[in-house]
This record gives structure tokens, C-alpha cells and sequence, in this order.
């Protein structure tokens, strides 16, 4: 299929791409690296009367540090994370789940704050920007603010962005370098809807224990009821018929098999951080 | 005399223009003036069209089935005795029968404003059940598909008479099924048409793998001559028998083309392909196998019920996929008892098309799951059980239960290479240790025997209108003293430019590159079939054999000629004719006879630089490829997830005419079976509507999934066919079901589970281990 007809504008700046955003009345959508619009366009999902295009805008590209956090422009590809642009045992874990995302030529093009704003359940980046505890910058026609990555997602593919707002930045708060950290993630082909993702982060000198479930029936989530009883275990945590009974209640799986892959997501990754 | 001939590791003539992007496509063909078509289609999977509402001002742009109402049907009736005719209409009338069936077709400038229209066309429909499955469609209370039919049964056979209980002394018996599956070439489907007013001539380019049956398909269904189509095929990317049919959006094409008089274009889409072209493999077995108890097989009684979707394609028919699984279930194996029931039902999927390896990869999976559940039960060694009941060596040629005479090869000798390949010692010690990460390992065999090559008979007694006689090649010698040789067969992935230049190359002593091989168009090439059942290197290659050698008789007459000796003493190398003290090129011939007759005598100068050979081999049973697939796996209980070890692959398809073509198309063909095994499926719903429609949904094998296969052939030559050549190009999709998951069920043999269903997601094996649990508690 071929998508319909549509206009294009290439914004030159964000103030830019926020007029043309805010003149569209709802009918445009932001085009960064087109992942996985284009699919939705070309299968004629999604119709906009206008494409905006943020790709080229430098400040959106940015990537500053600060002391306690680092900050991601949203127009960061998924291969740059890769090859490593952010620093310290944050930027390696950011590198890692990078390199698990489809094939290269995805990562070339797919952008960070494009994935988050997708609000895919099964992506890579909702949820370990969930374990990572980031904040989304959002430029909006009122200005500037910032959304805790815990209450941006309100359904599949539905967050708290409005029309007329553009994620500028993810903040991340950096973690210690004795920080330990496990990806894990489901998919039997690669580039196939994932099954389950499972991302835990373990700093056992602050008893900080972290856990996020992706590809769950829902949006991504942070089992407290498994976090909890991790830290009190403090030790490799494996009590599967527990894990799955928490999991369970929080209605995140549709039927056994997800359960299942979420259950052993849960398992694996906290496992993954006692090497 | 060749270093390009027969045999020869020669790089593949295609290859300069597909690796720098040079091939020609259809989607590649521009033509001045030309509109892109634009299907509509159907939205149910079965239900009366009750109105079609089309905008006053597109009228002109917008055809449906009323507007071809004069064409025929595009449907093949079988000659098998029972067989329920239906009527195929290139766009539907009336009824629709499955979700992407054509209802109207759409032209404009370009696809995207064809397709704009297509959203503007209205179809109302008074829906039907939708027949998802083979129960649904048997059950008495279902609604016809064709109203004129006593039920959705197409066609029912049966093969000898119903085998006693006692037959044996062990009877394990297995029930299995087989996913519906889409083919997925690298090129879709695709054709331009363009009508000629003045010559009344219509040119077709079509992706297509028999380019002079279409013609002949296109001028019965569009009442032209034969002389007024030309049907060109031009470079295709892979057909694996998609390709192989009359489309019902060739005709339409055509037909706009000459209504317009305007070139018009259609390009399957990938949407369009996993929707309408879910038509292959979707098999159900009901499996008895008979048994000594030292495993020695006695007899086996099956019943094969074969999805056929709404219509029969032409020329395959519905009832072919069944007829051959019928008659060739009884696979590599030796013993005296056979009886097989099969049905082809008819249900609200796209019509049935014959997929690489075609029913022998679902007979595989079926049977070589059984002697695998025979091994277990009498408690021997799968790959021992194989090589007691596999025909010998020695008894070639032998005369099968169903009376397929095998002409040659060692087949146990296949299992007994594939056991060492893959270490099968070792791995059944590895066994007895548990892994640290809790995966299972096992290891898993599939044997076939594959009658390739195939003649008259054999398409015959399967019921098919169109039957090859014999195959046909022109050969010429150009000015410039290069060949030319025109094959009505069509090379879409096979290699036949290279090969068959080999087979020339061999008989004329000229190198590949002064060979050029002419396919594909109706209008430059003899009449063929075209190219399908493994058959075109030992037909094509025996044809093009046949009329190198006429063409090299009279070459060498000539050369005598001009070399001053007997036309015996000459020999063809490296592009010379030489005799014992002199030698002329071949060019210098070509130079004396095309520019200068006047210094050759006239019996040399009127017989033509042109021959035309035709070919069948011997016996019209074939010549028979064989193999033994074997692979490793690692499987994970907890996911249900199989990781692919090793794979290994022990093939004979007699003499090889170039052996990395041979393994390119072995391991092209395993990895398309590695999809059959895990991961390929297209699901439909109750109602039948389709549930894969991206490549999200429907998982084909990539680079990253696929293992390193190692392959060991030995060359029996076959008997029957010109340099002893047997056919290759479905083998390597015949396996991988029945190696990988025999493999997968001797991981999971102690938990008491079996997978007799494809492919085996991590789902299904999770829940086979479920219920496994479950009534053990």
C-alpha cells in the first residue's frame, strides 16, 4: 500500500517545529526517524494532514551532563546510545539495549525520544526509560515541562503528550558505577513483536533494587510487589510462583503464556545482575 | 571438453547484474502512458455482493466483475474422476469466497491515487459463515461454497483398502497438522500489460515461472490466438510456485489494457501477499504405522485431508496437492501394506497453490515424526529405525509399495553421513548431563526420497489439464561464433543461465560467458511448461544436450571443411575446432559461413547454425534426490523457545552440473523449511479472516536466526536422464519440519510431550508442556 497524500514541512528549529505543530489544529504528526510511522502511513493506519520533520533540528541532538543526571536529546538514534555517545554504567546500559533493537539499519534512523513517544508496550525504550526512572522535557504552546516517565504512558500507545507537544529531552539520573544491571528480552525472531522484556538494576550499596516488565499486555511497569520482596531477599531473588502470582496481579498478561514469558523475564533479569 | 562444463565450480553468470542492483523487474518496467491498478477487495471471507457503489465521476476508472462478465473461468478442472468443478471468475461476481478475493480493480496515474480511489468504492455484502477450517467446511450444516456442489469436498481418493489391526504386532498411531503458509518471494507478484491496436497484439510482462502457459491461459480466457500474446518474464525474484498459476490479476490486467488502450501496471504489495497469498502446505494426517517388533515397518494406513482454500488454480488444480501426498506418503521406505484416504476440502482461504517441495514436506513431517514414535516405542535408535526400513542400495531400481520404481542411490548411507555429521554419539552423551541453564538438547533426523524430473504419466495420474511431452531448446551460432540458446523454461532463482550454459559449454567446448542462455519470452523461446517439480535442469539440460550436439555435428562438418580432414577428427575446446595439426576458431567459422558461403561447398551451407533438440528422460517415474536432514537443538522449558544448534544436511541429486549451485539451492530451500518448522504461519480466525498481515505477524527465518548448514553430497547418477542429472530444486524445503522437530520432541522426551503440529512456536511447546503437567497431576 501507499500511504495518502499528506504535506511535508521541514522544521529548522523547535520553535519552529512547535508553530508548525501548534497551527495544525491536531492534524499533524512529528517525523523524526520514521520507524514506525511510516509503517502506520504506508498501511494507511494513520492519515495526518501534515508531516513535521525534527531530524535535523541540532538542539534535539544534544546530550549534556550534568552532576546527578544526564540529559538525551530526543532525536538521539538508537545507534549512536549504541556506539556508546553516553557515558558512565548508565550509557553502557543505554548501549546494550540499543544494540538489541531490531537490526542496525533500524537503530541508524529510530530515535529515543521517537520510541518514548510511541508509547509502544513491546519497545525497548518505554521501559528501560521506566527502570531508569527518566523525565520527559516536553516543549509545549504553554511552554516547557516536565513528565515523570512514570505517569507519561496511559494505555498501548497512548501517553499524556498532546497534539501540540514536542519531546525535547530525556532526563536520566546517573547511576553509581558499582551499580549492577541485567537486560533480558523475548523475541524467538529478531524484529518480531517482542514477547517480554525484563530490565533489572541492582545498587547494593543504597539497597536500591529495580525492576521494569516490557511487552506486557498494557504499558510497561515496575512490579513493587517483586521489588520489594527482592530488596528484603537481598540476595538473587528467584521465587518464580510468587513473582508470578505478583505479576498476575497487576493484570499485565492476557493469558498463561505472557504470564509465563513475564514471569521468567522477572527471573532472568534479576538474576542477570548477580554474574 | 570444457572448463566450464558440466561439474564445474563456476561462478554464476547472473550474478554481475543482481549483485550491482542491475536486474529488470516488472517493477522496473515503465511504459509511456501507463496507469497502476489498484485491487479492491473483499473485506469477508464469505458472503453475497448485494451492491457495489461506485461515485458517478470514477465510473471510468473503476471495473468489477460484471464489466469481464464475458471472460470464462480462470479455474482448472482436474481429469481425476469425482472432481467438483467450480467456476473462477477474475473479478467475483455474485459471491465472494475469501477475504482479498478481487471485487473491483481501480487505474490512475500512479498506485497511490489508484488506491485512493479503491477507498471510495462501497461494497455491501450479505455475509455467509466463513469456513475456517476443514471441520467447519465438512460439517453437514455448513453453508456451500459452491452452491452446485453436494458438499465442500472437492475431490475424495483412496489408495489400496484399509489395513487389518493385526497387521503387526505394534501400530503407533499420530494424528498431525500443518499451518496454512504464504510463500514470500523477495518479489511479489506483479504484471504490465500493453495492448498494440494497430498489430492487435497484446505484450504481457508478469512475474511469472511459466511464461508459455500464460500465454496460453491469457488468449483462451481473453478469446485472442496465441500468436496475438506474448508473454515475457522478465528478470523474477524467486517464484517457488506462486508463480506457477494463472493470476486472477494477470487476466484482469490484460484485460483493462486492451479495454483502455493503455498500458496498465499492477505490483503486489506485501499486505497483499500475506492476505491473498496464505495458499500453501495446510495439511491434516491421521497416521497408522505398522510394525515387527524390531521396528521393521509392515505397513502403514493414512488419511490426508488437504486445506484447498475456494477455488481450483489453473493449471495445478485443487485435488493435485492431495493426489501426490497420496501417492507419495510412502516416502523412502520399504514394505508391503499401504492404504490412503485423502480429501481436498474446500474452505474460505485463498485457492491452493503447489509450494516448493509441494506435499513432500508435509508427508515428511507426518512420516518421519511416526518413525520417530515407532523408534521410541520398540526402543531403537531413530537413525537405526531409518536404516532398517530405508530401501537398499543394492535392490536399486526398486518398485515401491505405491509402484514409484526409485532408479538409484544408497539412502541409508544419507543417514548414516547426517549421524556423523551432527555427532550423533556425542550428543546422545551430552544428553545424560543437564545443562547449567536448564535447556534441553536433542536431536532429530528427516529422510525423503523426492521424484523429480518427473513425465507424462505421472502429471497425468495426478489429474492436471497441462502435461509435459517433451522439452525443447533451440541452440545458434551468431556471426561472431557465440551461442545463443532459447529455452521456453524460466530461471527465477534456479541458475539456469549458468547451468545450462554448462551443459552447452560441455557438448560445444566454448566457456560459459560466449553461451548466452534466452529465457522467459514467449516470443524468442520454444514452447515449455516452464519451470516447476525439480525438472528443469534435467529437462532443459537434456534438451539444450540435444541440440548442442545436432548443432556440433554440422560445426564440425564444417570445420573439416576448412581444416582439410574428416569431420570425425575435429574436436570443440576453449572456443577452436581443431584438428590433430590445425584448429579455426569458432568465430572464423561462423565468419566464413554467414559472410563467405561461397568458399564452402552448398551441403554445408544449407544446413542451418541452428538446432532445435527436444528431451525426456527414459521413464517417465523420474529420477529420484534423496537426503537426510539432521539437526541439534537446545530447547528452553520454561519459554518453549528452540535455538538451532547444528544442522546438517547428507544429498544426493546424482551428478552435479555446478555444485555451488546445488548448495545455494539446498540451502536456500532449508531455510524456507526452517520457517515451515518454527515460525511460518497465517492464522484466520472463526470467521476466517486472516490474522498475519505483516511481517510482524508472520515470521519468516532471517540471517540472524538461521544456523550454518553443512552439507556432504555424494552423486548417484541417475539412470534415466541425460549425464545422469537429478533434479534439486525443492529438496532443501522438504526436511527441516521433520528433522527439527523430531529434534525438538527427543529434547522433551522426558517430560512425555510431542509436537506434531507447525510450526512449534514457543507457545505451542509451552502449552504441549502444560497439558503435559497437567495430567500428570
Amino acid at each position: 500500500m501507499k500511504a495518502p497524500e499528506f504535506d511535508y514541512q521541514y522544521a529548522s528549529s523547535l520553535a519552529h517545529a512547535s508553530e508548525l505543530l501548534s497551527n495544525a489544529g491536531g492534524q499533524a504528526k512529528l517525523i523524526a526517524g520514521g520507524q514506525s510511522l511510516l509503517q502506520l502511513l504506508n498501511q494507511r493506519l494513520i492519515a495526518p494532514q501534515l508531516l513535521v520533520d525534527i531530524r535535523h533540528i541540532d538542539a534535539l541532538k544534544d546530550i549534556k551532563e550534568h552532576e546527578e543526571k544526564i540529559e538525551i536529546g530526543a532525536c538521539v538514534t538508537s545507534a549512536a546510545l549504541e556506539d556508546g555517545v553516553v557515558a558512565g554504567t548508565a550509557g553502557e546500559l543505554l548501549a546494550h539495549v540499543a544494540s538489541q533493537i531490531g537490526y542496525r539499519s533500524v537503530r541508524n534512523q529510530g530515535t529515543l525520544g521517537g520510541a518514548v513517544a510511541f508509547a509502544d508496550p513491546a519497545g525497548d525504550w518505554p521501559a528501560t526509560m521506566m527502570s531508569l526512572n527518566a523525565v520527559i522535557n516536553v516543549l509545549g504552546s504553554g511552554g516547557e515541562r516536565e513528565i515523570s516517565i512514570h505517569e507519561f504512558y496511559r494505555a498501548p500507545f497512548v501517553s499524556v503528550l498532546q497534539d501540540t507537544e514536542i519531546i525535547v529531552s530525556l532526563s536520566i539520573p546517573k547511576l553509581a558505577s558499582h551499580t549492577k544491571w541485567s537486560y533480558w528480552k523475548f523475541s524467538p525472531t529478531i524484529g518480531e513483536v517482542t514477547k517480554a522484556i525484563g530490565i533489572a538494576i541492582r545498587d547494593p550499596e543504597i539497597s536500591d533494587h529495580r525492576l521494569a516488565l516490557g511487552a506486557a499486555n498494557g504499558i510497561p511497569c515496575r512490579p513493587t510487589g517483586i521489588e520489594d520482596a527482592w530488596q528484603a531477599h537481598n540476595a538473587a531473588y528467584a521465587d518464580r510462583d510468587a513473582m508470578k502470582r505478583t505479576i498476575a496481579a497487576l493484570d499485565v498478561a492476557d493469558d498463561d503464556y505472557k504470564l509465563q514469558c513475564l514471569t521468567i523475564a522477572a527471573e532472568r533479569a534479576i538474576a542477570g545482575t548477580y554474574p | 571438453m570444457s572448463t566450464s562444463g558440466i561439474g564445474a565450480r563456476v561462478e554464476r553468470v547472473e550474478d554481475e547484474r543482481y549483485l550491482k542492483g542491475l536486474g529488470r523487474f516488472v517493477a522496473d518496467i515503465q511504459l509511456p502512458g501507463m496507469l497502476e491498478a489498484s485491487f479492491v477487495r473483499s473485506t469477508i471471507a464469505h458472503g453475497l455482493i448485494t451492491q457495489i457503489q461506485i461515485p458517478a465521476d470514477l465510473r471510468a476508472q473503476v471495473f468489477t466483475g460484471e464489466h469481464l462478465s464475458k471472460l470464462g473461468s480462470i479455474g482448472a478442472d482436474s481429469t481425476l474422476p469425482g472432481f467438483q468443478s467450480s467456476f473462477f471468475p477474475a473479478i467475483a461476481r455474485e459471491k465472494v469466497r475469501y477475504v482479498g478475493e478481487t471485487v473491483a480493480v481501480c487505474v490512475a496515474k500512479d498506485r497511490a491515487c489508484a488506491e485512493d480511489l479503491a477507498t471510495q468504492v462501497a461494497v455491501e455484502y450479505s455475509p455467509l459463515p466463513g469456513l475456517a477450517t476443514m471441520t467447519a467446511a465438512i460439517d453437514p450444516s455448513a453453508p456451500l461454497l459452491h452452491n452446485e456442489w453436494p458438499s465442500n469436498i472437492n475431490l475424495a481418493g483412496e489408495i489400496g483398502e484399509e489395513l487389518a489391526d493385526d497387521l503387526a504386532p505394534v501400530c503407533v498411531q499420530r494424528n498431525f497438522v500443518t499451518a496454512r503458509q504464504c510463500m514470500v518471494p523477495l518479489e511479489g507478484r506483479g504484471v504490465v500489460a500493453q495492448w498494440d491496436e494497430g498489430r492487435q497484439q497484446l505484450t504481457v510482462h508478469t512475474s511469472t515461472q511459466i511464461p508459455h502457459l500464460i500465454r496460453r491461459a491469457l488468449a483462451e480466457t481473453l478469446g485472442l490466438k496465441q500468436r496475438q500474446v506474448r508473454v515475457i518474464a522478465p528478470d523474477v525474484g524467486g517464484g517457488f510456485g506462486l508463480k506457477l498459476v494463472l493470476q486472477p490479476e494477470e487476466v484482469s490486467v490484460c484485460w483493462l489494457a486492451m479495454k483502455l488502450r493503455r498500458p496498465i501496471r499492477w505490483i503486489e504489495d506485501r499486505r497483499e501477499h500475506l492476505t491473498v497469498g496464505a495458499n500453501a502446505r495446510q495439511h491434516e494426517y491421521r497416521v497408522k504405522a505398522y510394525a515387527q517388533t524390531d521396528g521393521k515397518l509392515v505397513g502403514i494406513d493414512v488419511e490426508i485431508d488437504v486445506d484447498a482454500g475456494a477455488y481450483s488454480m489453473w493449471p495445478f488444480t485443487s485435488c493435485f496437492e492431495a493426489a501426490q501426498a497420496g501417492a507419495s506418503f510412502p516416502g523412502p521406505y520399504r514394505f508391503d501394506h499401504y492404504h490412503a484416504r485423502t480429501r481436498t476440502v474446500m474452505t474460505n482461504k485463498p485457492p491452493l497453490q503447489p509450494y516448493r517441495g509441494v506435499s513432500r514436506t508435509g508427508i515428511c513431517f507426518a512420516l518421519e515424526l511416526t518413525i520417530d514414535a515407532l523408534a521410541r516405542e520398540v526402543g531403537i535408535e531413530p537413525a537405526e529405525l531409518r536404516k532398517r526400513n530405508l530401501v537398499n542400495a543394492s535392490d536399486m531400481p526398486f518398485t515401491n509399495v505405491v509402484g514409484k520404481i526409485f532408479d538409484s542411490g544408497d539412502y541409508q548411507a544419507s543417514v548414516t553421513t547426517a549421524a556423523e555429521m551432527i555427532g550423533l554419539a556425542t550428543v546422545r552423551q551430552a544428553q545424560q548431563q543437564s545443562r547449567q541453564d536448564g535447556r534441553l538438547l536433542g536431536v532429530g533426523f528427516g529422510s525423503y526420497t523426492e521424484q523429480t524430473s518427473h513425465g507424462t504419466k505421472v502429471f497425468a495420474g495426478v489429474g492436471i489439464p497441462i502435461v509435459p511431452g517433451h522439452e525443447q531448446a533451440r541452440i545458434r551460432l551468431t556471426p561472431d561464433g557465440s551461442f545463443e540458446v532459447m529455452t521456453g523454461l524460466q530461471s527465477h532463482g534456479q541458475s539456469l543461465e549458468t547451468t545450462l550454459a554448462q551443459i552447452a559449454s560441455e557438448v560445444l567446448g566454448a566457456p560459459i560467458n560466449d553461451i548466452k542462455i534466452i529465457h522467459g519470452d514467449t516470443g524468442e523461446t520454444p514452447f515449455s511448461t516452464g519451470t516447476y517439480a525439480s525438472r528443469s535442469i534435467v529437462w532443459g539440460g537434456g534438451a539444450v544436450d540435444a541440440a548442442s550436439r545436432t548443432l556440433s555435428k554440422r560445426l564440425k562438418a564444417i570445420a573439416g571443411a576448412l581444416l582439410n580432414c574428416e569431420a570425425s577428427d575435429v574436436v570443440l575446446d576453449d572456443g577452436k575446432l581443431r584438428s590433430r595439426e590445425r584448429e579455426v576458431s569458432l568465430a572464423d567459422l561462423a565468419s566464413v559461413w554467414y559472410d563467405a558461403p561461397e568458399e564452402l561447398s552448398p551441403d554445408l551451407t544449407d544446413q542451418p547454425l541452428e538446432a532445435v533438440g527436444t528431451y525426456k528422460p527414459t521413464s517417465d517415474h523420474g529420477a529420484f534426490s534423496y537426503a537426510t536432514h539432521a539437526a541439534t537443538v537446545l530447547v528452553d522449558p520454561d519459554l518453549g523457545a528452540v535455538e538451532i544448534l547444528d544442522y546438517v544436511i547428507a544429498d544426493d541429486c546424482g551428478r552435479q552440473v555446478n555444485p555451488m549451485v546445488v548448495e545455494g539451492q539446498t540451502i536456500g530451500g532449508t531455510v524456507q523449511g526452517i520457517g515451515t518448522a518454527l515460525y511460518e504461519e497465517s492464522p484466520y480466525d472463526d470467521n476466517a479472516i486472516p490474522q498475519a498481515l505483516n511481517f510482524a505477524q508472520y515470521r519468516i527465518p532471517s540471517a540472524l536466526e538461521v544456523p550454518n548448514i553443512k552439507l556432504r553430497s555424494t552423486e548417484s547418477a541417475s539412470p534415466r536422464t541425460a549425464y545422469g542429472i537429478k533434479g534439486v530444486g525443492e529438496g532443501g524445503a522438504v526436511s527441516p519440519p521433520a528433522a527439527i522437530i523430531n529434534a525438538i520432541n527427543d529434547a522433551l522426551v522426558g517430560y512425555g510431550v510431542e509436537i506434531l503440529e507447525t510450526p512449534a512456536t514457543p507457545e505451542r511447546i509451552f502449552q504441549a508442556l502444560q497439558q503435559a503437567q497437567a495430567s500428570k497431576k
